[in-house]
């Protein structure tokens, strides 16, 4: 009977909750064994993330303590607006959890006459769908309306907010149905200007009668029309305050004063630049100690041209409340600097010139001064120069002007650390901490030294969970020696407690738990917070990611991860020219949070003169438990490839590929993958010349394996600077895969990126490339085999030309190449840059022809414009080993680095 | 007809009676083991800190009711969750309170001498034959208190009217707390 009483029981009290004779009954918690949790009430989150908040699915008794702190971690996630603990006495060792979830709303339903815009209304309203439904603030949101309403036309108008449960999977689901009835429309039947706007006002307000009285119009107009008397030199206009009495609005409307700046003699400094420097419009008034300020400002800027000896003198005149200020200037000569000398120290001068900003030979700014007087005196002092004094600097006329600055230094005496002394690390850590210290008796004292390595004493403590560890350094200075006491206050271990996420309404919470890297009861680190916060954002579906520490209970803390995901699919879409296939465009739909598991779906369309391509994409980061994407697509493609010189068709093809992988970061630089990929291709009208195996013409299955090895220290994928990027990749295809060609292809490269100054890069590549065909096949299909020549590869050769050719010249590619590029990228300014390029490389029928004395090479010179995704580039390639009848070059435009 | 009638009367009237006895055995046998009463934004109260709080109120004010002290946590929070604000490493809810009333009200809060003079004139028969000087201090440590207390008020307002609270008095049960 008992058990038949359950269900309805329970269901009741989800609503009412046990009575209070049931609270006076109440078990003694400590006591409760769980056998049996059951979750009544809840929607938006799964039953286990709720029991883990609670901390219940580890506990085997009730602990009151633990049952709190656990209500209020899962209140937190901040969808609960009710949640309640029970124990079944009926049924010992029954938990029941009752939640009630906040309500949400889903649509917002407006019921109007048409003249109001929904937008309007919207705009107006607490309220939005998918917020949560604040019931209390229904009150205040009609009425906030009802008053929108009324500075919008419409006086009468009332607003009526119903709350409607949608009948949906979703309990906590509410529409709200908004009745507005707006009642009468104010119209404003003239117009009147009081004060000195006069009509042009009235023209800037543009309201004629039979307009509704929208007093947010109104509003807008008048800032705008405040805005251009700013700009017409007005100091402090005032548009407004306006009232409608008998249907004729009134608005005042007074310029006030204005001001006209005038500038004569002036041509190292723009007169919009020195007009910029007045601060009248921002003070609303014109005074003296304003136009002194003006004069200063515009002092600064003739310093930083090298005319030190700018004079300003203003003239003010001030007539019906116009105020005219003539500013009238002698720039005066530009001023350089000869020497810069240094007096009372041993430190090589030439050192101490590296530090300054102002340059023996270059323009003299004497508002760099005191900035270079501080250089030297920091770095004095980071030498153990503790009481080094740097006087102000001498500044002498050097005639034809020039000018000689002499920085008169002080010394004092070096400091070196002769005690060094590290209190309060425990056995545990001493030895640590003595490793990180880096420094040690007899060295000259520095105090960035001092302080990075009480940043490093921190740090350990922090990764090993002493969040709370405290270092502070006292220093004396005594008799030459600095003496340098660390006083460690470890604190207590701390451990990574319950872990909350919020925000997460799509994303599953397994795909952000499986990117934490502590689990609980781990030792707690701030460090390990910021890894953690790093890795959600490179999961690229959200867009704020936040951690705050919600709780701290003895030696645990809970951590909130807070989440804001962004909009998950995107469009985009493009057409380009490109020397090759002419014009070409594509279009693509992506999607990164499949299902709230981060993976990523996209389908492309890319077109041109020569092809027809669709691809679709799948990936996902994570595979078989681990960190490794996996990656899979398809695609479609009907492609036509023509001899570059003479436009005639080498071939054509219809190609479908199948292809999935694996990919795993091997080390923080190095990647590995494994591919399975199968094609079946269509080769047809190939040029006769062009065929050198059966296998070239015709309709072909192959399928292969790719393993590859990569390695990447680039700074920069798309437009590196510095670092090495190396791979190495095979391809073997067999009939054991089901291939219809049998063939082993393997290629390497190494690209290499030298920063030689901030305006050059030396970039280096290097590529070869082998095939061989097994058993039956000889030769491998033209669409395997390799080609080279083009924007990419041998730039002073049209795509794809070098190599073996037919008899009539056409390119039959090959199962062997080297190719070699040197560049050297030089940046003009920040976008636009230039780099020239010498070029090698060729393709052999096998690997037995590769001879390097039949290498062809190239130079040119490439421009280039900078992007977000790497250069645009315009090359120019000359061949340097021209046969006869070969061009003398070519021409390549294109988007991103050679390589 | 009125026999129909009678028949559906007493009809509904065995059911709600079945129903009655079916809920009490039920209702009787589940006990709350802790359960939210209120909430601030994302923070819960919970009826086992209610009842703590109410125990230690009671202490001092006998007759203090249970929504009472639950509007003093609720401002206290309220407090606390502002604070945070200022004092992000402060985990200690009564410090987070106390060092934000000395940043963000006590340190606001200036007596004028005029209006310590005044309520020294006003009150003069309270103090009887002691001099201003004398009672200068207590007299300004007392405005300041007022001054105090009328900055907190209207802070508090302030923040009730921004936060999304509810409260839940029919989760407060009459009777002794029910937590051991």
């Amino acid at each position: 009977m008992c058990a038949l009483l359950l269900a309805p029981c329970t269901a009741w009290a989800a609503v009412s909750g046990p009575s209070a004779a049931a609270i006076v009954n109440a078990a003694q918690p400590g006591q409760i064994p769980i056998k049996q949790i059951d979750v009544e009430g809840l929607y938006s989150i799964k039953k286990g993330e709720l029991i883990y908040m609670l901390c219940l699915n580890s506990a085997k008794t009730i602990i009151p303590v633990h049952l709190r702190r656990g209500i209020k971690r899962a209140f937190k996630k901040g969808i609960f607006e009710y949640i309640e603990v029970d124990s079944d006495d009926a049924h010992p060792g029954r938990i029941i959890v009752k939640v009630r979830e906040k309500d949400v709303i889903g649509k917002i339903k407006f019921k109007t006459s048409g003249q109001v815009p929904g937008k309007f209304l919207s705009a107006h309203l607490p309220f939005k769908p998918g917020g949560f439904m604040r019931y209390a603030l229904i009150n205040g949101a009609s009425a906030s309306l009802q008053d929108a309403l009324s500075q919008y036309g419409y006086p009468d108008a009332s607003v009526n907010i119903g709350v409607q449960r949608e009948k949906s999977r979703n309990p906590y689901l509410v529409d709200l149905n908004i009745t507005v009835n707006e009642g009468r429309v104010t119209v404003i039947r003239g117009l009147k200007i009081i004060g000195q706007g006069g009509p042009e006002a009235a023209r800037a307000l543009d309201i004629k009668p039979g307009d509704r009285y929208d007093q947010y119009t109104v509003r807008a107009r008048l800032e705008k029309l405040r805005q251009n008397y700013r700009k017409e030199g007005y100091l402090n206009p005032l548009t407004g305050p306006f009232a409608m009495t008998n249907g004729i609005l009134y608005v005042s409307v007074e310029p006030g004063a204005r001001y006209q700046a005038r500038f004569t003699g002036n041509s190292a400094v723009s007169t919009k630049n020195l007009r910029n420097t007045l601060p009248f419009e921002e003070a609303g008034e014109v005074r003296n100690d304003l136009i002194d300020e003006a004069v200063q400002r515009m002092k600064t800027l003739y310093n930083n041209k090298g005319l030190p000896n700018a004079q300003i003198a203003p003239v003010i005149s001030k007539q019906d409340g116009l105020y005219r200020i003539h500013f009238f200037i002698a720039e005066g000569g530009n001023v350089k600097v000869r020497s810069i000398k240094f007096t009372g120290t041993d430190i090589d001068a030439s050192r101490l010139k590296t530090l300054l900003s102002l340059r023996e030979g270059g323009l003299y700014n004497p508002d760099l001064l005191d900035k270079d007087k501080s250089q030297i005196a920091d770095l004095l002092n980071s030498l153990g120069y503790i009481d080094a004094k740097v006087s102000d600097p001498e500044v002498a006329p050097a005639g034809q002007g020039k000018v000689d600055i002499t920085f008169n230094i002080s010394e004092g005496a070096q400091y070196r650390i002769a005690g060094l002394k590290v209190e309060g690390a425990s056995q545990q850590f001493a030895s640590q901490v003595q490793a990180a210290l880096r420094i040690k008796a007899g060295d000259i004292y520095n105090e960035y030294d001092v302080t990075t390595a009480r940043y490093r004493i921190l740090s350990i403590y922090n990764n090993a969970g002493y969040a709370d560890c405290q270092v502070g350094i006292t220093r004396e200075f005594r008799n030459g020696g600095a003496y340098i006491d660390y006083k460690i206050t470890e604190g207590h271990k701390l451990y990574f407690g319950k872990s909350v996420v919020i925000g997460n309404k799509n994303t599953k919470l397994w795909v952000i738990k499986r990117e934490l890297a502590h689990k609980d009861g781990s030792p707690f680190s701030y460090n390990t917070l910021l890894t953690e916060k790093q890795h959600l954002y490179e999961l690229g579906i959200f867009n704020s990611v936040d951690t705050e520490i919600i709780g701290r209970h003895g030696d645990t803390v809970d951590v909130a991860y807070k989440v804001s995901e962004g909009k998950p699919g995107a469009v985009e879409f493009g057409a380009g020219y490109g020397d090759y296939e002419k014009e070409r465009g594509f279009a693509q739909l992506s999607y990164n949070n499949l299902f709230g598991r981060d993976m990523t779906g996209s389908v492309r369309f890319e077109g041109s003169t020569m092809e027809r391509r669709a691809i679709l994409n799948f990936s996902e980061p994570w595979f078989l438990g681990a960190k490794q994407p996996f990656r899979a697509f398809l695609l479609a493609e009907n492609r036509t490839e023509k001899n570059f010189d003479t436009g005639e068709v080498i071939y054509k093809l219809t190609r479908y590929t199948a292809s999935a992988g694996v990919e795993r970061k091997l080390g923080a630089r190095v990647k590995g993958q494994l591919y399975y990929d199968f094609t079946w291709v269509n080769t047809y009208d190939v040029a006769p010349d062009a065929i050198i195996t059966r296998e070239d013409v015709g309709t072909r299955a192959i399928s292969g394996i790719s393993p590859a090895l990569f390695y990447d220290s680039r700074d920069d994928p798309f437009n590196p600077k510095t670092g090495i990027f190396a791979g190495a990749s095979l391809k073997y295809a067999t009939p054991f895969l089901l291939s219809q060609s049998n063939f082993i292809k393997a290629v390497a490269q190494s690209s290499e990126y030298l920063d030689l100054s901030r305006l050059f890069v030396l970039a280096v590549d290097e590529k070869i490339g082998m095939a061989k065909g097994i058993g039956n096949t000889s030769e491998l299909p033209i669409v395997e085999r390799f080609f080279l020549g083009g924007r990419n590869s041998v730039r002073g050769y049209a795509q794809d030309t070098l190599g073996p050719k037919g008899a009539d010249g056409t390119p039959l590619g090959g199962n062997a190449f080297l190719q070699g590029n040197v560049e050297l990228r030089t940046a003009i300014t920040k976008t636009i840059g230039i780099a020239p390029f010498l070029d090698m490389g060729n393709v052999w029928p096998n690997v037995f022809n590769m001879n390097l004395t039949s290498l062809k090479f190239t130079t040119g010179l490439s421009f280039r414009i900078t992007t977000p995704v790497g250069p645009l580039r315009l090359d120019y390639g000359v061949k340097l080993s021209r046969q006869p009848g070969e061009s003398v070059g070519e021409l390549h435009f294109s988007i991103g680095n050679a390589f | 007809m009125k026999l129909a009638d009678k028949g559906q009367k007493r009809r509904t009237a065995l059911l709600f009676i079945v129903l009655v006895l079916l809920f009490i055995p039920c209702v009787v046998s589940a006990a709350v083991l802790d359960r939210v009463v209120a909430f601030v934004g994302s923070d819960a109260i919970m009826l086992s800190e209610l009842r703590a709080n109410v125990a230690r109120a009671r202490a001092v004010v006998p007759d203090i009711t249970d929504m009472e002290v639950l509007n003093t946590m609720i401002n206290r929070k309220l407090l606390a969750v502002e604070a945070k604000k200022y004092f992000p490493e402060e985990n200690d809810e009564d410090a987070l309170v106390r060092d934000y009333m000395d940043l963000k009200i006590r340190a606001l809060v200036t007596i004028p001498e005029k209006d310590i003079r005044d309520y020294y004139n006003k009150n003069k028969t309270n103090f009887g034959n002691v001099g201003f000087e004398q009672v200068r201090g207590q007299i300004e440590k007392l405005l300041e208190e007022k001054e105090v207390n009328r900055r907190l008020r209207d802070q508090i307002q302030d923040l009730r009217a921004r936060a999304w609270i509810k409260t839940f008095p029919d989760a407060i049960p009459a009777g002794p707390p029910a937590l051991k």
